[in-house]
């Protein structure tokens, strides 16, 4: 490239420029006319002849002069960043472990940052991926006497709002189930999917047009049509490798045929409802959902709702509209509508209301970090610049101007900040991975932003930009205003920087302090979490599900279970088995009011609600559930006995016959019917919704005389045996136990209890996992923050500290005043952060549980781990300062 | 070449050959160290015995469009008799050129000279 003229020619404007060269030419030419004989009046005659009219060739040298110039400008101040640039890379690369350790806090901090936001991002400001997400809701049951505002829905209640909302111009109901998927569909044996069965409408509410086919006309879904059902993406490219001429086929659900009508798009799924539906929430594939007349009737509540807003309608008319329509409904069957009203919420606000605290409070933890890292980087900063004092002193002496310096340091920064952006936005698209896998599922909405490519990439250029104006720009202000005024030269000089790195060091005390509540609280979370007796015996015990084949009499789903559980039982080191609808912990099950015989029985709406768990006998024994009074389930209680049977929970036992003459009572009990069943047995309270939840009232069916036929099979091994290898090697002879019972059976769910129990707790430790991290690395940076202003303060003052040393002062002394100023300092930074501490404890308040967000104990603990580790940190350099040898550091000078 | 600007549509193509050739016959003045433009004038004059009558005035558009492009450079200094004169220098670019457009004008030169000094049959029809 051409080095472009240094001369100051380019800044004489091109016209002056341009007429000086023009009358130079004329007068050499007059002149050399003049000493050829010619008068004044002739030379300049001839000379002008000869040139041609100068006016006109000055303008044509004007117009190449000034866009000369233009580009010279530009080249030059290319050239001046090409050399900022060289030299800033010269600076960084003569310093490694300074740039390294920046560059490094940068990159974490900005890579930790943009995965969490772009985490929060996806979780509470991206829509669902449904076309005018905005205008869909979701319609509930609620019972506001229970605190209860989202409860599944009575069919009866459905088709009152299918009928009778204008506002709300389509509304379609669905359950979750499961089927065993035949292995016609080409897999070797058959497998169990996620089935949704949804009524007509409910694709058209969602906005999705059937990928291959069509979906469920009215004609589908009335009962007695041909069975049909409508594949999900991804069962048709596994199952069906994508094949166009899926339509027509047939598949085997349960043992029996269904039509193929169609496939719908990638990700149509509705994750609606997650914690009130029995099963998994991402179905497999969608059956049709007969609703008629024959449903209305009050009986149930089962379904779950999903409406689209009418165009004009606002959510506020949707609410009034529903207010009559549930009016109306408690005239129509009052006795079933006691106490029950109707919930309409955007379907939005459903999804992001249990993720926003821990969201929030995730991305509040990360904000700080950021925050704590800037701090520490801008200090690093400081240093190297307070290190650089004389270099930057003598290129003021020398002639660059402030901006010029100030330029400088703004390209050394910009450089970090480049590589910074590059190195952070690989952390967060290589944490955002991590994310996917390890993130609970609760917690991870999924909803395409974290599919954005550029989406991270953006934010840490943008929180880059932000990171280094504080980082480079809190430090470089006070240096170039003073290098201007020939700072620099008095060593007091630098004590407005030492006041800045204080104030640095103060705030990052601030947030660590913060921070360390903050996991302290989650961390006590956890730990009360664990101290929770479940109810049962997690160790030891391993769960499985399996479905026979729907449509077997009763006394065949008997039988299969018979079979199976003799066949478990002779495996090696099984004790026990028994067999539940629904696991503890694992899924939500089914509940209903009840009320005992030998009282007046109050309005429904008062009387008690407990969980429903149907159980095979032996069920207590194997899950290691206390039996209190009265007898298990055996084989005396049979199909035919009457009345039926039931084992109740200590609490409801302990509600209505605190005597324990709780056996042999009867309960009325709102299943199916309102049949009285005999309490035969006592057992201990289990935490069936989860360990955070108070134990619930539940009641015990025995499966003989409520037949169910998909169940939960827990096994309990020998004492001694509980190992995870033992376990292990158990799942192939469980496997094949099951397939000489039913080759046509699958298995699904394996699972050992104390993993169910720990995935019941799965947010809280993701969340104090993360929580403890963040506050750790913001200790370890606010004592490396401590430890660096002490021991620069004490290097400043290397040649007092030595004169006072040589005076006689006690070593103890000088340990005394450095330890103090930082003291000082810290005291004041840790009434400030308890402050802080308390105002964000109240924002993860509904996360804690065991702890209040006041907790007097975490927060003196956390004070005094952060004092005593900030004295230490302050303490370390000064104890050196004590031992200096007065006579070298005097002679040093 | 590309010729910067076609305002000057009064002249006929024969100037316009004159005027690529300009650039080539400053290029070549400055072969042998820099000069200011009236230098670079009085060089021309002497070295074609006034032969070309260049109007003088067309070289300074010339040199700064030579000066944007980068073929010579210019800078401001003392002439011999002491006045403020600015200097042009060949770049090493300008200096490629210079031995391109050579080059190209004597192939041309070549061509033309073949074609007229050539004793052509009379053909008839």
């Amino acid at each position: 490239m051409r080095r472009p003229n240094r001369s100051p020619l380019w800044r004489l404007p091109a016209d002056r420029e341009v007429r000086e060269e023009l009358d130079f030419h004329l007068e050499m030419r007059i002149q050399e006319y003049r000493d050829q004989g010619f008068d004044e009046a002739e030379a300049r005659r001839r000379a002008l002849a000869r040139f041609g009219d100068p006016e006109r060739h000055a303008a044509a040298c004007r117009r190449l002069a000034t866009a000369r110039n233009r580009r010279w400008r530009v080249t030059q101040w290319l050239d001046d960043v090409t050399g900022d640039l060289r030299f800033a890379v010269r600076q960084l690369t003569r310093r490694p472990l300074y740039a390294l350790t920046l560059l490094g806090l940068l990159v974490g901090g900005l890579g930790t940052a943009a995965s969490v936001s772009t985490l929060a991002i996806d979780a509470l400001w991206t829509a669902p991926p449904y076309p005018e997400a905005s205008r869909l809701v979701t319609l509930w049951n609620a019972q506001p006497s229970r605190g209860n505002s989202q409860n599944l829905v009575s069919p009866v209640d459905f088709m009152a709002w299918r009928d009778e909302l204008s506002a709300v111009e389509s509304v379609a109901a669905f359950i979750n189930a499961t089927a065993n998927l035949g292995a016609s569909s080409g897999e070797a044996s058959p497998r169990r999917v996620q089935t949704r069965w949804v009524t007509e409408g409910y694709f058209s509410i969602l906005g999705r047009e059937p990928l291959v086919g069509r979906h469920f006309e009215p004609d589908d879904t009335v009962e007695g049509a041909a069975p049909s059902v409508v594949l999900g993406y991804d069962v048709w490219q596994r199952d069906f490798g994508g094949r166009g001429d899926i339509v027509g086929r047939t598949v085997e659900l349960d043992g029996r045929p269904n039509t193929v009508i169609g496939v719908t798009p990638p990700r149509v799924e509705l994750a609606m409802g997650a914690a009130l539906s029995p099963y998994g929430d991402a179905p497999d594939l969608y059956r049709p959902l007969p609703i008629d007349e024959r449903w209305r009737t009050p009986r149930g509540r089962w379904m779950m709702v999903v409406g689209r807003l009418s165009d004009r309608a606002t959510l506020d008319a949707a609410h009034a509209e529903l207010a009559a329509v549930t009016r109306r409904q408690h005239e129509r069957h009052p006795a079933f509508q006691e106490g029950w009203e109707a919930e309409l919420l955007p379907l939005t606000e459903h999804l992001r209301r249990p993720v926003r605290t821990p969201m929030l409070a995730l991305a509040g933890a990360v904000a700080l970090v950021l925050l704590i890292v800037c701090t520490n980087a801008s200090n690093l900063f400081l240093g190297h610049l307070l290190g650089r004092l004389r270099e930057l002193r003598v290129r003021r002496a020398l002639g660059a101007g402030g901006v010029r310096i100030a330029r400088q340091l703004f390209v050394e920064s910009a450089v970090i900040g480049v590589l910074a952006v590059v190195g952070g936005g690989l952390i967060a698209r290589g944490l955002l991975v991590v994310a996917r896998h390890q993130m609970p599922p609760e917690l991870l909405a999924d909803r395409g932003a974290m599919a954005m490519p550029g989406l991270p990439w953006a934010i840490v250029a943008g929180l880059a930009i932000a990171s280094l104006l504080f980082v480079a720009g809190v430090p470089m202000i006070p240096i170039v205003r003073r290098l201007g005024s020939g700072w620099g030269r008095s060593v007091g000089a630098s004590r407005s920087l030492h006041r800045i790195r204080a104030t640095l060091v103060c705030g990052q005390l601030v947030v660590a302090l913060v921070l360390l509540v903050g996991a302290g609280l989650l961390l006590r979370t956890v730990l009360a979490l664990l101290d929770v007796d479940p109810g049962f015996d997690d160790a030891g015990a391993v769960s499985f599900s399996v479905a026979p084949p729907r449509g077997l009499e009763d006394a065949e789903i008997f039988a299969f279970y018979d079979r199976l559980e003799d066949e478990l039982r002779t495996l090696p080191g099984v004790s026990t088995v028994g067999a539940v609808t629904h696991l503890p912990l694992a899924s939500a099950g089914a509940a209903t009011s009840y009320w005992p015989t030998d009282r007046e029985a109050p309005d429904p709406s008062e009387q008690q609600v407990a969980d429903i768990r149907v159980v095979r006998n032996g069920y207590f024994e194997a899950m290691g559930i206390e039996q209190i009074a009265g007898r298990s389930f055996d084989s005396r209680d049979g199909a035919g006995r009457e009345p039926g049977v039931v084992v109740v929970s200590r609490r409801v036992a302990e509600r209505f016959w605190p005597d324990g003459s709780a056996i042999g009572r009867g309960l009325s009990i709102y299943w199916g019917d309102q049949g009285v069943r005999e309490v035969i047995g006592v057992v201990d309270d289990v935490h069936h919704a989860g360990l955070d939840v108070e134990a619930r009232d539940a009641i015990y069916f025995p499966q003989t005389q409520e037949r169910e036929s998909g169940l939960s099979v827990v096994l309990r091994l020998e004492s001694g045996l509980g190992g995870d290898a033992a376990l292990g090697a158990l799942a192939q002879p469980i496997r094949d136990a099951v397939r000489r019972v039913d080759p046509e059976v699958p298995i699904f769910d394996w699972r050992t209890l104390d993993t169910v129990v720990e995935a019941s707790m799965a947010n809280e430790r993701f969340l104090a996992r993360i929580v403890v991290g963040f506050a750790v690395i913001a200790l370890v940076l606010a004592v490396v923050g401590i430890y660096g202003v002490t021991a620069l303060r004490i290097h400043e003052q290397r040649r007092e500290i030595g004169v006072r040393l040589a005076l006689g002062a006690a070593p103890n002394q000088i340990i005394r005043q450095f330890v103090g100023q930082t003291g000082r300092l810290a005291s004041l930074a840790l009434a400030v952060g308890l402050g802080v501490a308390l105002f964000a404890g109240r924002a993860v308040e509904s996360m804690l549980y065991g702890v209040a967000w006041r907790d007097p104990s975490t927060l003196a603990a956390m004070v005094a781990l952060l004092g005593v580790t900030t004295l230490a940190a302050a303490w370390l350099p000064a104890r050196r300062a004590a031992r200096l040898d007065p006579t070298e550091v005097l002679r040093e000078e | 070449m590309a010729s910067p600007t076609r305002s000057t549509s009064h002249r006929t193509s024969g100037s316009d050959l004159l005027r690529g050739t300009l650039d080539s016959l400053v290029l070549k003045t400055l072969e042998h160290g820099p000069l200011h433009g009236y230098g670079i004038a009085r060089w021309l004059e002497q070295t074609t015995e006034d032969t070309l009558r260049i109007e003088e005035g067309s070289l300074y558009p010339a040199l700064y469009r030579l000066d944007k492009r980068g073929d010579v450079s210019s800078e401001w200094g003392k002439s011999e008799l002491g006045r403020r004169a600015k200097y042009y220098r060949l770049t090493d670019q300008g200096h490629r050129r210079l031995v391109a457009e050579t080059e190209d004008w004597r192939r041309f030169s070549v061509a033309v000279s073949r074609v007229l000094l050539t004793d052509v049959p009379a053909v008839s029809g």
